[in-house]
């Protein structure tokens, strides 16, 4: 079945055809061919999502798995419940219920401290047991990782919250505090057991540090002892990795258009570097570092934080290259980084090797490496994320090579089971708790966008380099298919319900010769509702039953908007298109509508 | 909207809801639901399947418990079965919820239908 067949149905709906034939094509499309086609589960539930049979739940595990992240990030959860979470995915098992029900009660933590107007529409976390608490979080899924998404972002989507006041506890606080860590704390010395979850006074120290590290330009917007606020500038910095990144070679003046220079200067263990002979010119560039070295050229000073240092990792992070912890040592990972950052570049970017060959260099007798940073931190910047709109047209064009390139049905095929690929190199969290995988999505796309032809190159199979752009399309595409595929099944479970007559039912505890009783209720369109119930259903079957179709009554509002949204979204989409391809449209759509984003007017 | 249905008679139905509970004998066999192992989810069509294969035996013994029509004025009568057990009572009870829940899925219908075919122009 192909997509076609979906818009066909869609187009049925939006023009008021709720027929049954319409509705079991459509369930049957839904329940079936996408289920399959996007590796998700229809419904989805905690047993049917972590269930690893012949279950096409790869994508939605993957939205777990970044709720769990974030969430530790925001100290929601701690770093040894994230190892858990990671030593169980590794092992092929189902989430320990123990830290399921401590996955549920920090998911309802954030919702109560976020103020996003949508969360006014759900239902608060059930005090009762975890099976109506997973229930909850499995319906909210989607829109609470948007969220959490825009709190542990570099990329400059969280927005600036007005009127914040210093140690006030909510979710923009928590933020602000994941920031100052990653900035200031050394993850692995002590520092996790006592980590404040909102930023506080105490911090404020820290912000000195911070302006002392990008030369004292921002002295006049440091708050006082009694500071009530934040200028906004710090918010500003705190938020926006590039924006930092930016003020800190100002200050230490290797923007590209300073006169500075800025070398790293660092030694790796010994194996750790390359054992390749050396070329003529690599020699000769070697000898040139050792001069710098011994002329004493090198600012390696980044402060007692090594925050140039972190800095560089986050911006390689960000860009798909980095996959160590942002802790501001570097090491063989960094180095790694870097090298596969100029192996791109050198493949798809726009300098030439000479230039490249000057980024990264082997000193000729101290056996230590020399980075380059000024260089580096250019090849960086075009690694930035986009505005919003360009990034969308990035994303079209690289949609437009891989249909140009004859790999889009072969990608459509192969997608589900090919995002195991890159597994790996997600940094093995089950053994560093402190490793993160980065899930931007405008990094990711301008990350996948600089290098495309390497991402077709991946799609048939004929490079396994994932560092970098490969490693960004795979988390760029699952992203997309999380928020938007995850938001329509979701949506379309009430959908169903309330407009297509879908019938909910419900078994009671099972009694003699392996039956129980049946509880159905059916809502018609034009009103009607039918109960059919087995006459030996429990006073406890009935309150389970009503239970149900309470809180989907409570849901119904929000859902169906969203549903109905990318209902109207398909209908005016025109064939032929690939599966991935659609889920894209999808997604954007419905990030739209997370976004809370009026729908557009639609060109059919 | 359901088809063989003109749609004066669909707006019709639309102002008026009627709220019917059945009881009967109604068991069904969760051994041969056979994806109903612990983490499938059960397959309704596999359970609407022995549902109407129940309603369709001889011996099949269902019968309405109340029955609720609610205009459109709000005006609302319900038939209730006579002499009801203390068990039929709490059917009874889940039946004037079941009511009460018709009023509000009405609204979220509408307004589902409503953006549907208009769009949603908040």
């Amino acid at each position: 079945m192909n997509t076609a067949t979906l818009v066909d149905v869609c187009r049925d709906l939006q023009a008021g055809n709720l027929s049954p034939r319409v509705g079991e094509e459509a369930e049957r499309i839904v329940a079936e061919t996408m289920t399959a086609r996007y590796a998700m589960p229809f419904p989805a539930t905690v047993p049917a999502t972590f269930l690893r049979t012949a279950q096409p739940s790869r994508t939605r595990r993957g939205q777990w798995h970044e709720l769990v992240q974030h969430l530790t990030d925001l100290a929601y959860l701690t770093p040894a419940d994230f190892q858990a979470w990671h030593r169980a995915r590794a092992a092929g098992e189902d989430p320990p219920r123990e830290l399921l029900g401590k996955v549920t009660v920090a998911a309802g933590a954030f919702v109560g401290e976020d103020d996003y107007p949508g969360f006014r529409n759900f239902r608060s976390l059930p005090a009762g047991g975890l099976a109506e608490r997973l229930d909850w979080l499995e319906e909210y899924l989607v829109p609470v990782v948007h969220r959490l998404a825009r709190y542990t972002s570099f990329d400059g989507d969280t927005e600036v919250r007005e009127g914040y006041r210093i140690g006030e506890t909510s979710a923009y606080g928590r933020s602000l505090s994941f920031r100052m860590r990653v900035y200031f704390y050394h993850f692995q010395q002590g520092y996790t057991n006592r980590r404040p979850s909102y930023f506080t006074r105490e911090q404020l120290p820290l912000l000195y540090q911070l302006d002392n590290s990008l030369g004292g330009h921002y002295r006049e917007y440091l708050p006082g002892r009694d500071a009530v606020h934040l200028h906004r500038t710090f918010h500003e910095l705190l938020l926006d990795g590039p924006r930092l990144f930016d003020a800190f070679r100002r200050a230490n003046r290797f923007l590209p258009e300073a006169a500075g220079r800025y070398f790293l200067q660092y030694t790796l263990p010994q194996g750790g570097g390359t054992g390749d002979a050396w070329t003529d010119r690599e020699e000769r560039l070697a000898r040139r570092a050792e001069r710098r070295v011994k002329g004493n050229e090198l600012h390696q000073d980044t402060g007692a934080n090594h925050l140039g240092i972190r800095l560089l990792q986050l911006a390689l992070w960000r860009a798909g290259f980095y996959t160590g912890v942002l802790d501001g040592a570097f090491g063989i990972l960094s180095h790694r980084a870097v090298l596969a950052l100029v192996a791109q570049e050198r493949e798809h970017g726009e300098w030439k090797d000479r230039r490249l060959d000057r980024v990264i260099v082997r000193t000729a007798e101290t056996g230590s490496w020399l980075v380059d940073l000024k260089l580096v931190g250019r090849l960086l910047d075009a690694y930035a994320p986009p505005p919003p709109p360009e990034a969308e047209a990035e994303e079209n064009r690289i949609w437009e090579a891989v249909r140009e390139s004859g790999m889009e049905d072969k990608l459509d095929a192969e997608f589900a089971e090919r995002q195991r690929e890159v597994s790996p190199i997600y940094g093995e969290p089950e053994r560093h708790p402190f490793r993160r995988a980065y899930y931007g999505l405008r990094s990711l796309l301008r990350g996948a966008f600089r290098a495309v032809r390497r991402v077709i190159a991946w799609i048939a199979g004929t490079i396994e380099t994932l560092l970098g752009a490969v490693f960004d399309f795979v988390k760029a595409v699952a992203k997309r298919l999380q928020e938007g595929i995850g938001m329509f099944f979701t949506g379309f479970r009430y959908f169903g319900h309330f407009l297509l007559g879908r019938p909910f039912v419900s078994l009671g505890a099972v009694a003699g010769e392996g039956g129980a009783p049946l509880l159905l209720t059916r809502y018609r369109l034009d009103f009607d509702v039918v109960n059919l119930m087995d006459a030996s259903v429990s006073h406890d079957d009935l309150g389970r039953h009503q239970r149900y179709i309470g809180r989907m009554l409570e849901g119904a509002a929000y859902f169906l908007e969203a549903v109905t949204t990318v209902i109207r979204l398909i209908a005016s989409l025109q064939p032929p298109l690939g599966w991935l391809r659609l889920g894209i449209f999808v997604a954007r759509r419905v990030r739209d509508f997370l976004r809370g984003e009026q729908e557009p007017d639609l060109v059919v | 909207m359901p088809e063989n249905k003109s749609f004066g008679d669909f707006i019709h139905d639309m102002t008026s809801l009627d709220v019917v509970t059945l009881t009967g004998n109604l068991t069904i066999r969760v051994n041969d639901l056979q994806d109903a192992q612990e983490g499938n989810p059960l397959k309704l069509s596999r359970i609407m399947q022995q549902l109407e294969g129940n309603l369709l035996k001889k011996d099949a013994t269902v019968s309405a418990l109340a029955a609720t029509h609610v205009s459109i004025d709000k005006d609302t009568v319900t038939f209730v079965k006579e002499n009801l057990s203390p068990e039929e009572a709490v059917y009874l009870d889940f039946h004037n919820e079941t009511v009460k829940a018709a009023g509000i899925a009405r609204a979220a219908m509408a307004d589902g239908i409503a953006k549907l075919l208009l769009g949603s122009k908040r």
